[in-house]
């Protein structure tokens, strides 16, 4: 059973079925719309409905009393479609249209061509095919195209398209790749395919579920939705609440490292702990800058998130979209961004220049032809990491960005009071001279404003070394000055040593002398 | 290789109007035609719509019908043709089209104009 429209063509009365109505309709407003911008219009529109209601009346015999779409189609096809006819107004469309390529006019015709692989015409997986339908090419080009690719990224190419591009497997969806325009017949096409999907649903639906226990089943599922429904928002409302603050405190945490409570990961917040960030942020740059440079990542890091909880909410709320609300958020996101940006760029000046210091000594050779190299113990090599307590014997301590520690085994950071020590572990090589002499070179690199800067950054750093007697004592750090920053500073110490000289270097010292041309 | 996927892009729209453009030529062809023939039927007696449609349809100048309304107004409104109304047993009454006095005027300029083109491109064609 259907239902049917009464409609009146030019005042005769009809019955038609309302989907034929639909498809009706739609021809009759492309009609009109063909034909709005000439003079006689209306009077053209009169003429064709007249007609219309002929071929109606010509297909209702036999007591038919209402009209189908298989008439309309019919109809459609004997007075044809707009784009059809071969008159001034519609020449000077195509021809636009066919200089316009893709874009068709507000005549309502569009060109809706949709890429799918053609498995009709498939080698492989019929990306080509359907690529090329797409584009109107030989899908040869393509191919051609595909096995150049090859060569750069590997089948990756087509593998990805082969996934991300569906198969066009109904014939509605090999009209689309293949470009036919989305128009009356398309269209019609697609009210009737829907029509029957529907309909056929309806009848497996029926046909697969036993009947009665599934009527029942489903009328409890509806009553406990009807309750849960409702429920089911203000919790996962709440949720999202909950992990949004969630989200901010961890963030807030790892970039202010601000002790929240116990009632999260410790496990993980312990080796946040560990490396203070915004203390860390201090070593490289100005103070000054440090706010905002935790500002910009916090604001970069929540608005994200905050706007996926808020999409989420407002899915589940059905709250309108709000498009200020969006134009707020991107205009944080970029004011987070310029001032990481402005802080990367200011700071980025320290880091042009490049400069190293030499410094070369010699040593006598010791008496007993046997130098022996220490280091002291490196008292932050025995870092261990206490579970039970807030911060760890020997390891990375923090009381507030002014005073803290961050320690492993190859560097240190101490603050007190806001200044800054940084040790550094230098490279120490020994190499053997042909000298009568022990000659110690030793090498201070540092980045800077320029060259200049770079170089006193250089000679402000400090390595602590002395021979007594047969040992050349050297520290297990070097410094930067009081007050410096972080420029990539680095020591490189050679010592030359005669052949005839033995060495013995203490366990100690083993970690960082690297040896070379040494026995 | 984006540069290749636009060359091929241009290749596509400019190969497209070609072909496009040769069926403008027929479709040009068959509407400058059209109201000539529509003229020339009327000339050896009044018709419906329907009618003419018919007998072009036989000569196969015309496919759809609603190539000819427009074309029906437009030569109407400019005075080559006029119609009455006639009541019809299938439907609402019906126009029955009968050529003008202008309208016989102007279909035997378009035979002058007709026979004179016919001469001029058989000349062109067999010239070869």
């Amino acid at each position: 059973m259907k239902r049917t429209f009464t409609i009146n063509i030019s005042g005769i009365v009809f019955h038609i079925d309302d989907d034929a109505y639909e498809v009706l309709q739609e021809y009759l407003n492309a009609l009109k719309r063909s034909f709005s911008n000439i003079d006689e219009g209306n009077e053209v529109m009169a003429d064709i409905e007249a007609r219309i209601v002929e071929l109606f009346h010509e297909r209702l015999i036999n007591n038919r009393e209402v009209v189908t779409v298989k008439d309309v189609d019919e109809v459609i096809v004997i007075l044809g479609k707009p784009e059809e006819f071969e008159d001034n107004a519609g020449d000077e469309q195509f021809t636009q249209d066919a200089e316009s390529e893709n874009s068709r006019t507000s005549e309502g015709t569009k060109h809706g061509r949709r890429m799918y692989r053609d498995l009709d015409n498939a080698v492989l997986g019929g990306v080509s095919a359907g690529m090329a339908a797409f584009f109107g090419i030989d899908p040869i080009v393509v191919r051609v195209l595909f096995i150049v690719s090859l060569f750069f990224v590997g089948p990756l190419l087509y593998i990805i398209l082969w996934i991300a591009i569906p198969a066009a497997r109904s014939s509605a969806q090999k009209i689309e790749m293949r470009g036919e325009r989305v128009n009356i017949e398309n269209i019609e096409r697609q009210v009737r395919n829907e029509y029957e999907n529907v309909k056929n649903n309806f009848r497996n639906y029926k046909k697969k579920e036993g009947g009665r226990i599934e009527d029942v089943v489903n009328e409890i599922i509806n009553v406990f939705a009807l309750i849960a429904r409702p429920v089911g928002k203000i919790l996962l409302f709440v949720a999202a609440i909950f992990i949004f603050v969630f989200v901010i405190s961890i963030l807030v945490k790892i970039l202010g490292n601000v002790w929240i409570g116990d009632f999260y990961l410790t496990e993980f917040f312990r080796k946040v702990n560990d490396l203070p960030f915004p203390s860390f942020l201090g070593l490289i740059i100005n103070s000054d800058y440090i706010n905002l440079v935790i500002y910009g990542l916090l604001i970069i890091l929540l608005v994200p998130v905050l706007g996926i909880i808020l999409g989420i909410v407002k899915g589940i709320m059905g709250w309108k979209r709000s498009p200020l609300l969006g134009g707020i958020m991107s205009s944080l996101l970029i004011v987070g961004l310029s001032l990481l940006i402005y802080v990367g760029i200011i700071e980025s000046t320290h880091f042009k220049g490049n400069g190293m210091i030499k410094e070369k000594y010699a040593l006598e050779i010791p008496q007993s032809n046997v130098l022996h190299i220490n280091v002291p113990n490196n008292p932050y090599a025995e870092c261990t990491e206490n579970e039970d307590s807030d911060f760890d014997e020997n390891c990375g301590h923090y009381y507030d960005w002014k005073n803290y520690a961050i320690i492993n085994q190859d560097f240190s950071i101490i603050a007190n009071e806001g200044n800054l020590k940084l040790s550094v572990v230098p490279k120490v090589i020994i190499k053997r001279n042909q000298r009568d002499s022990i000659e110690v070179l030793i090498k201070k690199y540092s980045l800077g404003d320029d060259m200049h800067n770079a170089k006193d950054n250089a000679r402000n750093l400090h390595y602590d070394w002395e021979m007594i007697g047969d040992s050349l004592n050297l520290a297990a750090y070097f410094t930067l000055g009081d007050q410096e920053k972080w420029r990539n500073q680095n020591v490189e110490m050679i010592i030359y040593i005669p052949e005839k000289v033995h060495v013995k270097i203490n366990e100690n010292a083993e970690y960082f002398v690297a040896r070379r041309d040494y026995q | 290789m984006y540069c290749i996927v636009l060359y091929l892009f241009y290749i596509f729209v400019f190969s497209n109007s070609i072909t496009m453009k040769s069926d403008n030529v027929k479709a040009q062809m068959r509407k400058g035609v059209l109201e000539y023939c529509i003229l020339s039927l009327l000339a050896k007696g009044d018709l419906y719509a329907t009618d003419i449609i018919s007998k072009l349809k036989e000569a196969e100048l015309i496919v759809v019908e609603g190539t000819l309304y427009p074309l029906l107004t437009r030569q109407k409104n400019a005075g080559l043709l006029a119609y009455r109304w006639e009541e019809s047993t299938k439907g609402p009454p019906r126009k029955y089209y009968t050529l003008t006095e202008a309208g016989k005027q102007f279909l035997k300029e378009l035979d002058d104009a007709w026979n004179s083109i016919i001469t001029t491109v058989d000349y062109i064609i067999t010239r070869n």
